[in-house]
């Protein structure tokens, strides 16, 4: 059994491994890097530290996170010591998963960050994704090791 | 109970030995380093005694520190090497280069094993260096025997008593101790005393060694303090309250931070010693195998810069060093011809001017041909002609990706490194690097560094309602930006015509924030040509801790990192030589 962290994005619902999640935090002005990839939003300061902020909707085609309401937040990520921010609509909740309940879908679906599908008792669908992929971890190691 | 508490005593102990080593280490490297120099000192002048005197010392220390801290494996090699050398210092070895080889292999084979015992690894064989000194010694040995039996017939015995003693004394603190405390009453102990406390003077030297470790910690709590300050400060400006006291505070403040920025700096602050005994090292190598005479002048070697900047100089520097002496530096019949001295001459100098470092890297060797750069660059199609651009601007040219004007790579200097790869390590550095020369007079490499990588003092301005930093020691001027000067254009570059010079503009964003009626004008200085840069406002000017930020926003635009202003927000900072390239891109 691995807690996972569940938050809702563009109405789809996905789960991450809690051990992946640094922290969650409220909404606040990104300092925008003009003439980059739609998908960087910019950056933030997270007590100090600057941290990338990532629409991870645009990777999953699901649009754009334009509109901030009240439930938007950002989940601060934290893969093999990169942090990076994604924008999510709304935290769900942390639930218990038996990994051996994930249906492995990297065979059947074309989509590059969903990796398998785990339906809760309460008939729920969630997405589990691939945070090195969504959040580009590759480009970002190798970036760091080129410098 | 007790057998915890026996695992914390245990692991008190290795606490300790870990502490120990440590240290050794750290001393160990500035010993080799020490010895290094030495070393070459003594392949130049044999019959100067001091060097190898010096080498014999740190061997001597470097020995006993390994067995200290339980290097037994090092002690057993350094005590070979010591064994070798005082075979050498007694002339039972002759000095030959072959020898002279050896005795840097030893320091580097050392130096390495050092290095791979800091980052926690074992420390290499040295197998391969012991049998060598062994056949050196046996060898020469033999061939010693007969010419030595010569020498002995001559002096009575080729060690006196007094070097015997003198050797002792050096070696050993206690037969140094027992010397200087029996108060024997001989020329040759007053001798011996006079040589000691004149060493003991030199060597005094009022500093303590610092961890880097420490000295960074230093460096971030300053970093967060100055953002404390920068909040303070904000803080009491939006309460739009005139308060004298306050005001007072807050300067006092704001003096104190400047001194201990201007302390902070200075203490991640190395000279370029390090730097420079390498490349004696690099000299000598390249001397050999090119079969060319150098005489390499240094100077500068005590001036100060970064440690992090300093460390990264080597790897280019040696480049350019083995270039100069390999495709600079003609050989000795030609040089002849052209009536130049036959030693060639390679200098380096570093100096700091105007809150920036400098090194010169000259050599009076062949030079470059601009025609022939000229005619490479184009047919290699980094640029489509070379009407319009100075002797300069072609040699510069070198610089460019995919340049090299020998088709043939030769032995020395390689095929690897290119000009290109070189200029991006100093430009790495937020550096940058230009080349003058002068066809049969020989050739100027002139490299421009920053102080320091992570504080400066920078202005904060506003694009586009963002807010960006460049560094005051990259700023020339600021000027306002009349719409009714006018603005040449030129294949949709934009120019500004300041005191009679044109200068090409550029603006971060491709928007144009039209509401702004008098947007003003950074102008950047890079290697004596100026830039302009647009923007809407000045917002001030700030002490900058540079923070890391997302590798890709480093690659993919003109940022060297990130600041966090007073108000919590995040300013990018701009780096000077990656603008330019915006520039040289749109021209």
């Amino acid at each position: 059994m691995r807690r996972y962290f569940v938050f809702c994005i563009g109405g789809k619902k996905f789960a991450i491994p809690m051990l992946e999640i640094e922290e969650v935090v409220l909404p606040q002005e990104i300092s925008i890097v003009p003439e980059q990839d739609k998908y960087l939003k910019g950056v933030i300061n997270l007590r100090g530290e600057i941290v990338t902020v990532v629409d991870i909707k645009i990777k999953l085609g699901l649009g754009d996170s334009e509109i901030v309401d009240k439930k938007t937040c950002f989940v601060v990520f934290k893969v093999d010591g990169h942090k990076v921010a994604v924008i999510v609509d709304e935290v769900e909740d942390v639930v218990q998963i038996q990994e051996t309940e994930i249906k492995d879908v990297r065979d059947l679906k074309k989509t590059k960050f969903v990796e398998g599908l785990y339906r809760t008792n309460n008939d729920q669908l969630l997405l589990i994704a691939n945070s090195r992929k969504l959040l580009e971890i590759d480009v970002i190691e190798k970036l760091k090791n080129a410098a | 109970m007790k057998n915890k508490a026996d695992q914390i005593s245990m692991s008190e102990e290795d606490d300790f030995l870990l502490e120990i080593r440590a240290d050794f280490i750290a001393e160990a490297i500035d010993m080799l380093s020490s010895a290094e120099e030495s070393f070459l000192l003594f392949e130049r002048n044999p019959l100067d005694d001091s060097s190898m005197a010096n080498i014999l010392r740190l061997f001597h220390s470097i020995k006993g520190g390994c067995k200290a801290v339980g290097y037994d494996e090092l002690a057993h090699f350094s005590h070979l090497a010591e064994d070798f050398m005082i075979s050498i210092r007694k002339g039972q070895v002759r000095v030959t280069s072959a020898v002279i080889d050896i005795l840097l292999e030893i320091n580097d084979s050392l130096k390495n094993a050092i290095n791979s015992l800091q980052q926690g690894g074992e420390s290499e064989s040295f197998a391969h260096l012991e049998i060598k000194m062994t056949e050196l010694s046996n060898d020469q040995g033999e061939s010693k025997n007969q010419s030595q039996e010569r020498i002995d017939s001559v002096d009575e015995s080729v060690i006196d008593d007094a070097t015997a003693l003198k050797l002792l004394a050096e070696m050993d603190e206690n037969v140094h101790r027992q010397i200087m405390t029996e108060e024997i009453q001989s020329p040759l102990v007053a001798l011996i005393k006079e040589a000691k406390t004149v060493q003991k003077v030199v060597t005094v030297d009022e500093s303590i060694k610092l961890s880097l470790k420490k000295v960074d910690q230093l460096v971030n709590s300053f970093g967060e303090q100055v953002i404390n300050q920068a909040k303070l400060i904000y803080l009491f400006e939006s309460m739009g309250i005139e308060n004298e006291k306050m005001k007072k505070v807050l300067s006092d403040i704001n003096k104190s931070m400047n001194e201990l920025q201007d302390t902070v700096i200075q203490l991640r602050m190395i000279n370029l010693k390090g730097v420079f005994n390498r490349l004696d090292r690099v000299v000598r190598e390249t001397e050999k195998a090119t079969s060319k005479e150098i005489e390499f002048i240094k100077e500068g070697i005590e001036q100060e810069l970064d440690k992090t900047i300093v460390d990264a100089l080597v790897d280019p520097l040696t480049h350019m060093v083995r270039n100069s002496i390999d495709h600079g530096i003609e050989s000795r019949e030609i040089r002849e011809i052209r009536g130049k001295p036959a030693k060639g001459k390679v200098r380096i100098k570093g100096y700091q001017k105007a809150g920036k470092f400098y090194l010169e890297l000259e050599d009076d060797g062949n030079g470059l041909d601009h025609e022939i750069i000229a005619k490479k660059a184009i047919e290699k199609g980094i640029v489509r002609t070379c009407d319009g651009l100075s002797k300069k601007d072609i040699y510069n040219l070198i610089f460019e990706n995919g340049f090299s004007t020998r088709d043939q790579a030769s032995d020395v200097s390689g095929r690897g490194v290119g000009m290109d790869v070189v200029r991006k390590m100093f430009t790495d550095l937020k550096g940058s690097c230009e080349i003058d020369s002068e066809l049969g007079v020989g050739t100027t490499f002139k490299i421009e560094l920053p102080l320091s990588l992570s504080l400066f003092n920078g202005i904060v301005i506003e694009e586009n309602l963002q807010s960006y930093v460049i560094a005051n020691a990259d700023l020339a001027e600021i000027v306002s930006y009349d719409l009714n000067r006018k603005i040449y254009s030129e294949d949709d570059q934009e120019f500004i015509k300041i005191n009679e010079e044109i200068i090409p503009l550029s603006r971060l964003s491709q928007v144009f924030n039209e509401k702004k009626e008098k947007p003003l004008v950074a102008i950047l200085e890079s290697q004596g040509k100026k830039y302009g840069l647009l923007f809407d406002d000045i917002l001030g000017q700030e002490r900058i801790v540079l923070k890391k930020i997302d590798p890709r926003y480093e690659k993919s635009g003109p940022y060297s990192g990130g600041v966090i202003l007073g108000n919590g927000k995040v300013a990018l900072v701009l780096e000077r030589e990656k603008l330019i390239k915006k520039f040289k891109k749109v021209s």
